[in-house]
């Protein structure tokens, strides 16, 4: 049979959309309660993925990523707390929109936007990573190894809000990476006598403890909060809260302009759906007729910040499947959980699996739709979870980190190896270093390693090659040009900041004067 | 001094002892070799790693900024967030005596009693289903086999 149709096919097996339908619904539930991210809701996933059959591994990691992101907008507007940190732009309109009472018209338009988004971004994921992996398929070891190299680059440099603490993380990453045996030889590093070091740190321990225990830990100093919080849907006027054809029309070219933004920045590796979510929704106020009502509950607002987000979800499909780089921390975990699965995504995976890529693209488009039909009627539903006390919700979690973690491997030492990456994660979270470079730096490690060794083998030690590629020269040329324009950003921020305190601080000192 | 610069400091410490220690150790391994042919042996990626590492820590330490600023997130008791690692270090520990089961009730147990929860009731009931779910999910469903403890 044809492997578009298998893969079709594959969907009317219960099993395999029950667990599609499952993780949707477990997606929208975690996505929306504050403090559980996308990330958690896949990293946890993982572990039990190993026990599946490929596509059943797939279809729950896609359902849990694409609604957990529209999950997020639920407490972004009705608590002004984002559950994910993607819809934080959406509490700008949104949160004020609940105040007005118009907290499910609110919901709607985010689910509206979020399907749009989505299923925009899976049409370009459908058209440009075959062409993409068509043209990586001339890639020879040099080229791997720059573009690897350029992905570490670039990551670093546009994953934060500071370059060098994006960099450190992606070094940090790529150190890690070399914990276990050398991929050329077999000569085990850093394992200090342990066969359990000698795979290298166990990616899976990794990501939930970076990503997952690292948030409770942040709770925990906190105490974990002991508070219900009060939502109440059910006294709104629901005349008010439908969407009118006119609000329709409103929010149509700035959201296919916010799913072009959305696309553009899934596509580029480490920057994700946060960035593209405030980029989209600064370029909407700034290209309004009207921007009066942008921060006070324009749904244009609450659209613009939803398709963008959403939009990454697909795109960040294409740097994956066509050259093996994750585009944003979540397609990080699913690259290895494939991995785990036995399957390589690269530029050969359109021959070698195609029914895998047409599984991917299936699970995105359906999760999408069912995103769309729960996600309109359970609104309502949805909300009660937000009454959930995180002392109750936060130790569960924990819990299901640990039992995650050790079933990977059944090794005790992976227990460990999750709650030093916990520690990790927490204390980049506390000084602003971000988490995603890590990850995907520790996903590309390996290969670029491989690469790199095959291209000096071949070159006898020569670093020729590489400075006489094309492929190499521009991808130096492009990643000098995005430092430099980096750099020049963080000093104008850094100037900007000073000049403000300056002002804020000759204030203060006319005011105490005049008192 | 404030959290980033500190961070860049013991990154940069550790990066050191990284390349000055660990990697020649390495590179001293009888059985290592490598081949003639290999112009690029095991250590070189960790040496560029390693280095990468020192160089961008250092950077993070000298750009931070003066301490009282705002830079990354805070707040919360830090006392807190450490008992808690203790606790998960506890019953990661006590599952290999304890198994699974009884680790994960008392370890929930544990978390309550210490944090507080609003309700006794809910958190009782949450400390022992909780973990007979987990356990029947990953053993019944999975065929997973979690460790059974050295007491049990």
């Amino acid at each position: 049979m044809d492997p578009l149709l298998l893969a079709l096919w594959g969907f009317t097996t219960p099993a395999v959309f029950l667990t599609l339908l499952g993780s949707v619904v477990i997606g929208l539930v975690i996505g929306a309660i504050p403090g559980l991210s996308v990330n958690i809701a896949v990293a946890l996933a993982v572990p039990l993925t190993i026990f599946m059959p490929t596509e059943q591994a797939l279809v729950m990691l896609i359902g849990l990523y694409g609604s957990g992101i529209f999950g997020g907008s639920i407490s972004a507007i009705l608590l002004n707390a984002p559950g994910t940190p993607a819809s934080a732009a959406t509490i700008f309109d949104g949160f004020p929109m609940a105040r007005a009472g118009l907290a499910t018209k609110a919901l709607r338009i985010s689910l509206v936007a979020s399907v749009f988004g989505s299923v925009f971004s899976i049409a370009l994921l459908v058209m440009l990573a075959p062409q993409l992996a068509q043209f990586a398929l001339r890639f020879g070891p040099v080229e791997i190894a720059s573009l690897l190299f350029f992905t570490f680059l670039i990551i670093g440099v546009l994953s934060g809000g500071s370059l060098m603490k994006g960099l450190l993380s992606a070094s940090i990453g790529m150190a890690l990476a070399t914990i276990g045996s050398d991929p050329m030889l077999g000569i085990p590093r850093f394992t200090f006598g342990s066969t359990s070091l000698m795979d290298g740190l166990t990616y899976v321990p990794l990501l939930v403890g970076l990503f997952a225990l690292a948030e409770i830990i942040e709770e925990a100093t906190k105490g974990f909060s002991k508070t219900a919080q009060k939502v109440e849907l059910a006294a709104e006027d629901r005349a008010a809260n439908r969407i009118t054809r006119t609000e329709l029309k409103m929010m149509g070219v700035p959201m296919l302009r916010a799913s072009a933004i959305g696309s553009a920045i899934g596509i580029l590796p480490g920057i994700g759906a946060t960035i593209a979510s405030f980029l989209a929704y600064a370029d909407a106020k700034r290209s309004a007729k009207d921007a009066s009502r942008f921060g006070k509950g324009d749904v244009r607002g609450v659209a613009v910040s939803e398709s963008s987000n959403n939009a990454v979800v697909g795109a960040t499909f294409i740097p994956t499947l066509a050259l093996g780089i994750p585009g944003d921390a979540v397609t990080a975990i699913l690259l290895g959980a494939l991995v785990l699965q036995g399957v390589t995504p690269g530029p050969l995976i359109f021959m070698t699996a195609p029914g895998i890529v047409y599984t991917i693209y299936f699970a995105l488009l359906l999760s999408t739709i069912l995103m769309g039909v729960i996600g309109y009627f359970a609104v309502r539903p949805l909300a009660m979870t937000l009454r959930i006390p995180k002392i109750y919700l936060m130790p569960c979690v924990a819990l299901v980190c640990v039992a995650g973690s050790y079933v990977a491997r059944n090794n005790i030492v992976d227990l460990f190896v999750m709650i030093g990456a916990g520690v990790l994660g927490f204390v980049f979270n506390r000084t602003g270093v971000p988490v995603a470079p890590l990850l995907i730096t520790f996903i590309i490690t390996p290969p670029f390693e491989e690469a790199l060794r095959q291209a000096l083998t071949r070159s006898q030690g020569s670093f020729a090659p590489f400075l006489t590629n094309p492929v190499t020269i521009g991808l130096a040329l492009v990643a000098i040009l995005l430092v430099l324009l980096s750099a020049r950003r963080e000093r104008a921020l850094a100037a900007r900041a000073s000049a403000e305190k300056a002002a804020d601080d000759g204030d203060a000192k006319a005011s105490e004067g005049r008192a | 001094m404030n959290a980033p610069r500190l961070l860049g400091i013991v990154f940069a410490a550790a990066a050191l002892a990284f390349l000055l220690v660990l990697v020649p150790d390495l590179g001293d391994d009888p059985f290592l070799g490598g081949g003639g042919f290999y112009t690029v042996g095991p250590t070189a990626l960790p040496y560029l790693a390693g280095g990468l590492v020192l160089l961008f820590s250092i950077a993070v330490a000298l750009e931070a900024k003066p301490a009282g600023s705002a830079d990354g997130a805070g707040g919360g008791r830090l006392g807190l967030g450490l008992l808690f690692v203790g606790l998960t270090l506890a019953y990661a520990l006590g599952m290999l005596v304890l198994g699974f089961l009884a680790a994960s009730i008392l370890f929930l147990a544990a978390v309550f009693a210490l944090y507080r929860p609003r309700s006794w009731i809910v958190a009782t009931i949450l400390a022992i289903v909780v973990p007979v779910a987990v356990d029947a999910i990953l053993r019944e469903l999975f065929l997973i086999p979690l460790p059974s403890g050295l007491v049990f």
